[in-house]
């Protein structure tokens, strides 16, 4: 394209006149010939530019000035003075260490009132925002909490789109090819909130906090293969035609009917699958299992199911619906789970203690409130920043 | 362009690179105005044109080790705004069809640089730079940026070379432009482009 032709189609969408088909073509041009844009833009600007500009306020071009220049200015942490001798500053180099004695011995004296005292951590809020992010073919990584609702890239004919209520959906736009064997991966951080996503065929997904799953941007061959970590729900469309699968290492999940949640953290050595809805089957190593609804498939590495009829479904998807419950679960089961979803560490100062804990907490409380449910049932913690250690 | 005025620039330009506050302050005064017009129609709000041109001279000030070696500043200063102008295009078309409103917190091109950071996040960032540079390099920066002192200075401050000082001060705006680089702020591309003129 003649750089003639760009500055026309530059203009055209300046000036609000670009059709459809021009702002696609000019959206397509920054991505894959940015050179040639930038130097139209240049030749414009160097047009276009004035000899002087008009005269702005004095006051608030200081003001944007000293803004600016404050980007690399470290916070005065401390005052040096302009002119001073080396005999000066290794005066204030004792002091400030004669200071840091001092306050770790004030430290170290134990304060005899607060024995008993468990420290309950400054507050961590529940995740208020979802942090997800999507890693394209290309290496490219989309945040998408910086992204504004609407379309999120285009990877030939389809287009990732993010709705008001923060879903996000693959779907056909335009009439491009679609593309082959293009993988994207949609990841939940620690400490996010769960998001959920509709995958080009329809089949809607809910990833906990902790947890990826890659998926091709278009199912192109015979069957339907996503892979996935950590935990997700998925209510899977029918297409006869295709069969759908989970992979987790090197279990597989044949999903002939529609929903149903795995439970696959690499912390954990268990993978489950609980079946809600339909029907699915279970492979790990040579053995094999179909599930009814209600029940559950434990897999370990190796190769072993197990299985579960009548599984606690509620407590299953509880973090789907916003709740953290328990029914004798082990204290490290609790905490991994605090641990995700607050995005803290937890580390047990003498062993893990065997008691078993049931109840139901909402995932909206803060991380110091369902400490302190947990303290109630005799369990202690000490914390330092995102540290949680269990007495 | 008289020799006297080119003159006056260059010393303009390496009193910039040495951290010169009042100067960086005439170029941005000098610029600022001519550089509106353009940028605006880019944007529909007036917020916006100023977030721009704020990302311009930040990138301007933490690329200010290489301003005495940019032979048309001009044009290198054209290219950085384009680039900007560019990002908006990207994000306005981007965010596609399905809204007509149009607003600085854009959608999802990745390579966005700086725009919708706050200078606040840069200067978090960039203090966590500082942090992690080896201790002369973190302490001759420091007096540069904290304390204001000018290469002359802080050579006969710390008794060394005035080069020593220069060159400390160019490796300590490269760690912190790596730094912004790792944390999704791609500054020192702009190297990659300016060479071509």
């Amino acid at each position: 394209m003649e750089s003639s032709d760009i500055r026309k189609l530059v203009e055209r969408y300046l000036n609000g006149e670009a059709s459809e088909q021009e702002r696609h073509l000019l959206q397509m041009l920054t991505h894959q010939n940015e050179d040639a844009l930038i130097e139209v833009l240049n030749a414009m600007q160097a047009e276009e530019f004035p000899l002087h500009g008009a005269t702005h306020d004095q006051q608030e071009m200081q003001n944007k000035i000293k803004e600016i220049l404050s980007a690399d200015h470290p916070a005065p942490a401390k005052v040096v003075p302009l002119k001073t001798s080396r005999r000066s500053w290794m005066w204030a180099a004792s002091l400030a260490a004669l200071l840091v004695m001092a306050s770790v011995f004030f430290i170290l004296i134990p304060d005899k009132n607060a024995a008993d005292v468990t420290l309950i951590p400054e507050e961590i809020q529940a995740p208020e925002s979802n942090r997800a992010m999507i890693t394209l073919a290309d290496g490219r990584t989309v945040f998408l909490d910086s992204v504004d609702s609407g379309q999120v890239v285009l990877q030939g004919n389809m287009e990732v789109v993010k709705l008001d209520d923060g879903q996000i959906i693959y779907r056909v736009a335009g009439n491009q090819v679609a593309p082959e064997s293009v993988f994207n991966t949609l990841h939940n951080p620690r400490g996010s909130r769960v998001i959920d996503i509709k995958l080009s065929d329809g089949t809607h997904v809910w990833l906990n906090a902790g947890s990826a799953i890659t998926y091709p941007v278009a199912f192109a061959g015979e069957e339907r293969k996503v892979k996935m970590t950590g935990e997700a729900y998925f209510e899977v469309a029918h297409d006869g035609a295709k069969t759908f699968f989970v992979e987790v290492d090197d279990v597989r999940i044949r999903v002939t009917g529609t929903r149903f949640n795995v439970h696959a953290y690499d912390d954990e050595t268990d993978i489950i699958t609980t079946l809600l809805q339909g029907s699915v089957n279970v492979t790990a190593g040579k053995g094999s299992a179909a599930l009814n609804p209600g029940d559950q498939i434990v897999s370990r590495p190796g190769g072993s199911l197990k299985r579960i009829a009548g599984a606690d479904v509620e407590q299953v998807m509880a973090w789907k619906n916003g709740f953290f419950s328990f029914s004798s679960a082990s204290l490290k089961e609790v905490m991994s789970q605090i641990a995700r979803w607050y995005d803290v560490e937890v580390r047990y100062a003498s062993g893990i203690p065997d008691r078993k804990f049931a109840g139901i907490i909402p995932r909206t409380s803060s991380l110091s409130a369902v400490l302190k449910i947990l303290e109630e049932t005799g369990v202690h913690f000490e914390s330092e920043g995102r540290t949680i250690t269990i007495k | 362009m008289k020799v006297e005025e080119a003159n006056n620039s260059r010393e303009l330009f390496v009193r910039i690179s040495d951290g010169d506050e009042a100067a960086f302050a005439f170029f941005f005064k000098k610029h600022y105005g001519r550089l509106r017009p353009f940028v605006s129609r880019f944007f529909r709000s007036d917020l916006e044109v100023d977030d721009a041109l704020q990302e311009v001279f930040i990138k301007v000030w933490l690329n200010r080790d290489k301003l005495p070696h940019i032979d048309n500043i001009g044009a290198w200063l054209r290219t950085i705004t384009s680039r900007v102008c560019l990002t908006a295009i990207q994000k306005d078309l981007t965010r596609g069809r399905h809204t007509q409103q149009f607003s600085a917190t854009a959608a999802g091109v990745p390579e966005t640089p700086l725009e919708r950071t706050s200078v606040a996040e840069i200067r978090r960032l960039v203090a966590a730079a500082v942090e992690g540079m080896p201790e002369a390099r973190k302490r001759i920066y420091l007096l540069s940026r904290q304390d204001g002192l000018k290469p002359a200075e802080i050579a006969q401050h710390l008794s060394i070379s005035v080069n020593t000082v220069r060159n400390t001060l160019v490796s300590a705006l490269k760690d912190i432009r790596s730094y912004l680089e790792q944390h999704g702020h791609q500054l020192s591309l702009l190297f990659l482009f300016f060479t071509f003129f």
